[in-house]
């Protein structure tokens, strides 16, 4: 027994003049199962039959999209496009601001954004000098002005944002925003102090021994699906976006 | 704490802001229809029942602001009839149309019975007004209704400014008085999304408790010692209680959870997706696309054989087996904490409210059961979180901040920033920045000005909602979050510019009011710096 109780067989003749033009979500959102699974028939999609009509229309998107070689329904492209669009708002006087700010994602990541004032940075890049931009990460004690450890990246003049990984598994730290004329920085923005988390991890030994481990274990600890905390490897720290 | 252990269930009820469009089948709608009536009905019906059969149930339920206006608007409540109306039409098509294969057509009869049932419960007993049958129960002291941010917003992103914090807060206050006539207990981070800054914050609005995710406090500092058995007690005061994790698991796993039982009903089989659309027209929404119906024949079956059809009397035997063994996991959690501590601990199962009846059919039922079976046993009680908190007295509680943590894909923010869904945090953080900015540079504003401040605070809070991101990460109506957020920050950039030219155009407004209709005695001041 199966669907075709529900709808008795029906033949598709739209299905082949479709699949000639651009599929769109909500079109196939539009379609049957029965249909949708013709449609994937049809780009030769092998499709098992409990996968629910949401994958099912994902890969058929995915698939069609290889199929004709065009940009796929990717959503970064799409959202990329609509934070250039409201990033390059000239009317816009709220965004035209030099600022640096940051999203602390998990104990590991954190998203860093920027924007430089459109004058600011025509006039910066038009310079004979003008060396680039980079980010300067900075760990920090909140309220005080001693300066820790940090680490630079270079960052394209298109960049406007980036993730970064740190390294140390916890602490505070800021991300600075800098131009380069030659060899000299410049500072443009500072973000406000963050924090890393601390995440810990215990070994079954270390719980065995640990005089709370029962009490942990019971809870859960070692069932946590968790991001934690990297140990430091020079060179995991940055993941351009 | 007393002498006996506990346990604690909280249902999250959320939806996002659908009313946009006017049209009833624009298709963000059919959450709202859905919810109604695979979850919020049934389960007022299940206390309806529990209370008739003098079997104690308490819990926790969780109604976020957009979903206590949603439910409230009067348009969307005439809309939701028309659904049910639908319902009994197609009803009334699917037991001629199934008359031939019985099994099917038994079931035709029970989901048609019920949808008549169902719109006599809501339009007579519950006289359209969910709320207020909840709040009923709220006041025998069956259900403790918790309060959460205004639009839902994933509160550890919005750390920088706290002023935007407690502007949401200052809003969910206000829907919460106006809907229930007192002040809440406990506040429900959305999405369990928490870190220390937020201590004080919740504190300070004289909240008394809050949840946090398993690893939000075994991740605290200290590590607490009572694990996730006991609330803890923050730096500022507030009580902390944490989820726990086998009860989360065995509810919520996605391939291990009760719900994926081969008999249980397959959710996403639906004769809305199958049927010719001229014979669906009330199911398929104003973008074309299909809706589920309800009418459903089939069951999760498993592997990769054929479905297999639905049978409720198998359903139903299976809910005992999951119920025993639920009560058997809290029973053995308990026994063990007991014999290592030598006390009564509390265990706390949260999830999000539709997945009862809505993404689970036998949610409902195995909830019912559950209360039943724990009355027939000692072992012990059910209760609402914020009794659980008062049995515990702040002094002698362990203090602990809990640390970052949220229920999302692995446990922190990841679910709301990625790569689907960072594009929107600049410009929304921009307009959180500048409508504080506002709120600094026109405190004493009255008339269109006040109007126009209103709404732009309206536009903030709701881009702020994290709704718009979890849908472009899992992408789901993704066109629809993408505008929404694009809206929402070009509505205010339009604003804020207006009132920086000192113009504005009453009908472009007096249009957005309506199509942004949310919040409607938002005061604009919520977002000054408090003093």
């Amino acid at each position: 027994m199966n669907a075709t109780v529900l709808t008795g067989n029906r033949l598709f003749p739209m299905i082949g003049a479709m699949i000639e033009n651009q599929l769109s979500r909500a079109y196939l959102e539009s379609l049957s199962t029965e249909e949708l699974l013709a449609v994937a028939d049809k780009i030769g999609l092998d499709i098992p039959l409990d996968l629910n009509r949401t994958f099912i229309i994902q890969e058929i998107l995915d698939a069609h999209a290889e199929l004709l070689n065009v940009e796929s329904y990717d959503l970064q492209e799409e959202s990329a496009d609509t934070f250039e669009r409201k990033k390059n708002k000239p009317s816009s006087a709220i965004y035209n601001s030099t600022y640096i700010d940051v999203l602390l994602r998990d104990p590991v990541w954190a998203f860093v954004f920027w924007h430089i004032r459109e004058q600011d940075r025509r006039t910066y890049e038009a310079s004979h000098d003008f060396n680039g931009y980079f980010l300067r990460v900075s760990s920090c004690v909140p309220g005080k002005t001693t300066e820790g450890e940090s680490f630079s990246i270079d960052v394209d003049i298109q960049d406007g944002s980036w993730y970064i990984c740190f390294p140390a598994p916890q602490g505070w730290f800021t991300v600075e925003l800098f131009v380069k004329k030659g060899h000299h920085p410049i500072l443009l923005a500072t973000s406000r102090p963050f924090r890393i988390p601390r995440t810990v991890r215990f070994s079954p030994l270390e719980l065995e021994q640990h005089p709370l481990g029962p009490v942990l274990l019971l809870s859960g600890i070692e069932q946590m699906r968790i991001v934690y905390a990297k140990e430091y490897s020079p060179g995991q720290y940055t993941g351009c976006n | 704490m007393g002498t006996t252990s506990t346990i604690s269930l909280i249902l999250n009820g959320h939806i996002p802001f659908i009313k946009e469009e006017a049209d009833p089948q624009a298709p963000q709608k059919y959450w709202l229809y859905n919810l109604l009536y695979e979850t919020l009905i049934p389960l007022l019906q299940t206390f309806d029942r529990l209370e008739g059969d003098r079997i104690p149930f308490k819990l926790g339920i969780v109604f976020s602001p957009l979903l206590i206006q949603q439910l409230q608007d009067p348009a969307l409540i005439e809309s939701f009839i028309q659904f049910l109306d639908a319902k009994i039409e197609l009803g009334e098509r699917e037991v001629n149309r199934t008359r031939d294969i019985p099994w099917m057509n038994h079931l035709a009869h029970t989901y048609y019975d019920r949808a008549i049932e169902y719109r006599v419960l809501f339009t007579e007993r519950y006289e359209k007004n969910v709320i207020r049958a909840f709040d009923i129960y709220q006041k025998k002291g069956k259900v403790e209704i918790l309060a959460t941010a205004a639009t839902y917003a994933f509160l550890p992103f919005y750390t920088s400014y706290p002023e935007a914090i407690k502007a949401q807060i200052e809003v969910a206050l206000k829907t919460y008085r106006e809907a229930f006539g007192r002040f809440p207990e406990g506040f429900w981070l959305p999405e369990a999304g928490w870190n220390p800054e937020l201590d004080e914050i919740l504190r300070s609005y004289g909240f008394s408790y809050t949840v946090v995710d398993t690893h939000g406090l075994l991740q605290g500092h200290p590590i607490p010692q009572e694990g996730t058995f006991q609330p803890v007690r923050t730096p500022a005061g507030l009580k902390v209680l944490a989820r726990n994790l086998a009860l989360s698991r065995a509810v919520w796993d996605a391939h291990e959870g009760y719900p994926t039982h081969a008999c249980y009903r397959e959710y996403y089989w639906d004769i809305g997706y199958e049927l010719p659309r001229e014979d669906m027209k009330a199911f398929v929404a104003s973008d074309g696309s299909r809706q589920q119906t309800g009418y459903k024949y089939w069951a999760v079956t498993g592997g990769e054989g054929e479905k297999q059809p639905y049978i409720p009397q198998d359903a139903h035997g299976q809910i005992q087996k999951d119920v025993d063994a639920f009560v058997e996991l809290c029973e053995s959690h308990l026994d063990t904490y007991r014999r290592l501590r030598e006390k009564e601990g509390c265990l706390v199962g949260a999830y999000n409210l539709d997945l009862f009846g809505h993404r689970w059919y036998e949610g409902i039922d195995f909830l019912e059961t559950f209360f039943r079976e724990v009355a027939q046993r000692s072992s012990f009680v059910v209760d609402t979180p914020a009794h659980v908190c008062a049995h515990f007295p702040q002094e002698k509680l362990e203090e602990v901040m809990p640390e970052f943590s949220s229920w999302g894909e692995n446990g922190f923010g990841e679910t709301w920033l990625n790569s689907s869904n960072d594009w929107m945090y600049p410009p929304v953080l921009k307009i959180t920045e500048k409508m504080i900015e506002l709120a600094e540079r026109f405190p004493n504003d009255g008339g269109l000005k006040e109007r126009t401040l209103n709404q732009a605070a309206r536009e903030v809070l709701l881009a702020q909602a994290s709704d718009w991101a979890s849908m472009l990460h899992y992408q789901q109506a993704v066109e629809y979050a993408r505008h929404m957020v694009e809206s929402c920050v070009d509505n205010f950039s339009i604003i804020y510019e207006s009132l920086g030219g000192n113009y504005i155009s009453t009908e472009w407004l007096t249009q957005l009011e309506k199509r942004h209709a949310i919040f409607p005695d938002i005061n604009y001041r919520i977002f000054r710096k408090k003093r």
